[in-house]
């Protein structure tokens, strides 16, 4: 194994609505060495989104550590954030990814736009993300002229285009029919392998899971396996 | 892609909402240059069409001048009169004495004196063509576009009981109004339209102009017993008088002007916010992607500003196309003049309409910039 992409240390968030306070994650730690394709799993409400959110960093835990390819995030305030979210982070929603009035092409690019890239460069490094993905003949495509396997496709070339070392996804494929499920997963696979990315994916579908080098299971705030290999 | 192709985009591929906002705005400018060039033209009239060492002279009891009837020989009386330099009498005849857009006005002149009370100028052969024949007439540069008048044609006005004269000139003036005016010689029109010996009222010009108060005050004793009593001022005074009659009319127009400009702020503000409201999972993407608040701000507030510029440019045309084209012109109590479409307020209208869309979207657009993404996408899901 090489060195870890992710290191989660005691990691808790308390969401606070008015007088109300909820326990999410009641102290987790968790690491994810590069290279690795892991699925999250457990019920609802356990606090897989949360934890995903904090390691994309569009939330702050309320107390922990949070390691990115070595840097601690949690420390970071949020424009500081902002600027780290878009050279370290791809993250894939479940639906609805895309800006409906962009075409595929406009969407790959939008990351692209913040990284003062010459245009040059970043047609290239669009056009190389829609050819990962197989759409580069779809790239004139508004997302409601695509089937959602194409779209969820295209987020995930939107989050490789600015070649960031860790992908998220939550549930990806929760939307997808089975045969598209399998192609977005087949493909996240072959993208981690070959372009030696970390995925992260929280799925409530065991036959996704299966894709996955390594499963952790959550329930209650709390990461309770850690379990290696398929189910 | 640079971000303004980004808010074309998202203006033109889901244009049902920003056209309507671009469709209130302009029409809020249309009617905001249309009120303020009233407003503008009424200034106008005032400015240029009043001179303060000529007094007029009407009946005492018609509140409305062209309704004034007074015997052609006040201004034998007149001419006697100490302090009196020269007078004319002249004759009225208007399609309407209320404010009426369309409105067809002659004036009756005595040829030999119209130039030296009225500020007209014409081709010195058309004036003499004019004066050497009873029955011929000049035509105001407007009124000889608007209704296609040319030297040499004859015509009748139905409208003033057939009253036919022949173009013998068309004059250009700097007086407001008299441009829209068709002057014939007195007799004539006393005669064509039966009120021998009647005039509307006599112009006096002052052998000093510092004494206009005290002569006024003169003339109207003079008449004070006879059977025609006079209403004497300068014609600045009755300028006033009579745009003082329409201030309640003017004020609600330039009210208009303002609730106008209210409606773009409210049009714009409105649709931008359901817009935004529609894109709060959008707006969660781009900032998951990196985007920070300046640059949300800056994609909201673009959209705004091209609403404020698209409608703001439709409104402007709009208003000089339907001002010029249509000629449209103001009668206030037989002073008439043409709203003042000028370039500078047309400008300044376009500027308005880009600032005050901006600003009407910027309390959504902050709002969205501050929007935390993980409130808005759980807002969504
Ligand atoms: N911003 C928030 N404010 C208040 N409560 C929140 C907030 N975000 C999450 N929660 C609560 O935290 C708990 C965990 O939420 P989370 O979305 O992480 O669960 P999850 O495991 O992703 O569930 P699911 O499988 O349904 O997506 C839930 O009870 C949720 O209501
Ligand atoms: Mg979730």
């Amino acid at each position: 194994m090489k060195g870890p992409v992710v290191q989660i240390e005691g990691v808790h968030k308390i969401h606070r609505r008015g007088p109300e306070s909820i326990d999410v994650l009641k102290g987790v730690d968790l690491t994810v060495p590069e290279g690795e394709f892991l699925a999250l799993m457990g019920p609802s409400g356990s606090g897989k989104t949360t934890l995903l959110n904090l390691m994309a960093g569009i939330d702050s835990p309320t107390s922990g550590r949070i390691v990115v390819h070595g840097r601690d995030i949690s420390r970071f305030n949020e424009d500081q954030l902002a600027a780290w979210r878009t050279r370290n982070i791809g993250y894939i929603f479940q639906a609805y990814n895309l800006v409906p009035v962009l075409t595929a092409y406009e969407n790959v690019e939008l990351p692209l736009l913040l990284l003062r890239l010459p245009s040059k460069r970043r047609h290239e490094q669009v056009m190389n993300a829609l050819e990962a993905v197989g759409l580069a003949d779809r790239r004139r495509h508004l997302p409601s002229q695509l089937s959602g396997g194409q779209e969820q496709r295209v987020a995930i070339a939107r989050a490789l285009a600015p070649d960031p070392p860790l992908l998220l996804g939550d549930e990806p494929t929760g939307n997808l029919d089975r045969d598209s499920a399998g192609a977005v997963l087949g493909l996240i696979g072959i993208l981690c392998r070959e372009l030696g990315k970390t995925f992260v994916m929280v799925t409530h579908d065991p036959k996704a899971a299966e894709a996955a080098d390594r499963v952790a299971r959550m329930e209650k705030g709390l990461l309770l396996e850690d379990r290696a290999g398929a189910l | 892609m640079n971000w303004l192709r980004y808010t074309v985009h998202a203006l033109t591929r889901a244009p049902l909402r920003p056209s309507l906002a671009v469709l209130a705005v302009a029409l809020a400018v249309a009617l905001f240059c249309a009120v303020s060039a009233v407003d503008r033209g009424l200034d106008l009239m005032l400015a240029t069409g009043a001179r303060s060492d000529v007094l007029v002279v009407f009946d005492r009891f018609q509140s409305c001048p062209p309704l004034s009837k007074l015997p052609e020989a006040h201004r034998g009386a007149l001419e006697g009169m100490e302090g009196v330099r020269d007078v004319t009498a002249e004759l009225f005849v208007i399609s309407s004495c209320s404010r009426v857009t369309d409105l067809v006005a002659v004036y009756g002149i005595e040829p030999g004196k119209v130039r030296s009370f009225r500020d007209i100028d014409l081709p010195e052969s058309e004036f003499a063509a004019f004066s050497s024949e009873r029955g011929a007439a000049l035509v105001g540069r407007r009124a000889a576009t608007r209704y296609g008048w040319k030297v040499g044609q004859t015509v009748s006005l139905e409208r003033l009981g057939g009253l036919t004269f022949t173009v013998r000139g068309i004059f250009t003036s700097k007086t407001e109004g008299l441009e829209s005016a068709i002057l014939v010689d007195l007799a004539y029109l006393q005669i064509a339209t039966s009120q021998p010996g009647k005039v509307t009222l006599c112009h006096v010009r002052l052998a000093d102009p510092e004494n206009g108060g005290a002569l006024a005050v003169a003339i109207d004793r003079h008449f004070a017993n006879s059977k025609s009593p006079t209403r004497t001022a300068s014609e600045r005074a009755f300028m006033d008088a009579a745009v003082s009659s329409i201030a309640g009319l003017v004020e609600f127009t330039s009210l208009l002007g303002y609730g106008a400009l209210g409606l773009v702020v409210a049009g714009v503000g409105n649709s931008l916010s359901m817009s935004i409201r529609d894109r709060t999972r959008e707006i969660a993407i781009l900032k998951t992607l990196g985007f920070r608040r300046p640059q949300v701000l800056r994609l909201m507030l673009s959209e705004a500003f091209i609403c404020g510029a698209a409608g703001g440019a439709i409104g402007v045309a709009a208003a000089w196309v339907l001002i010029r084209a249509t000629h449209f012109e103001l009668s206030v109590e037989g002073f008439s003049f043409a709203p003042a479409l000028s370039p500078s307020l047309l400008l300044e209208a376009m500027i308005l309409s880009v600032v005050l869309a901006t600003a009407a979207g910027l309390p959504a657009a902050l709002r969205v910039a501050r929007l935390r993404v993980v409130e808005a996408l759980r807002e969504v899901d």
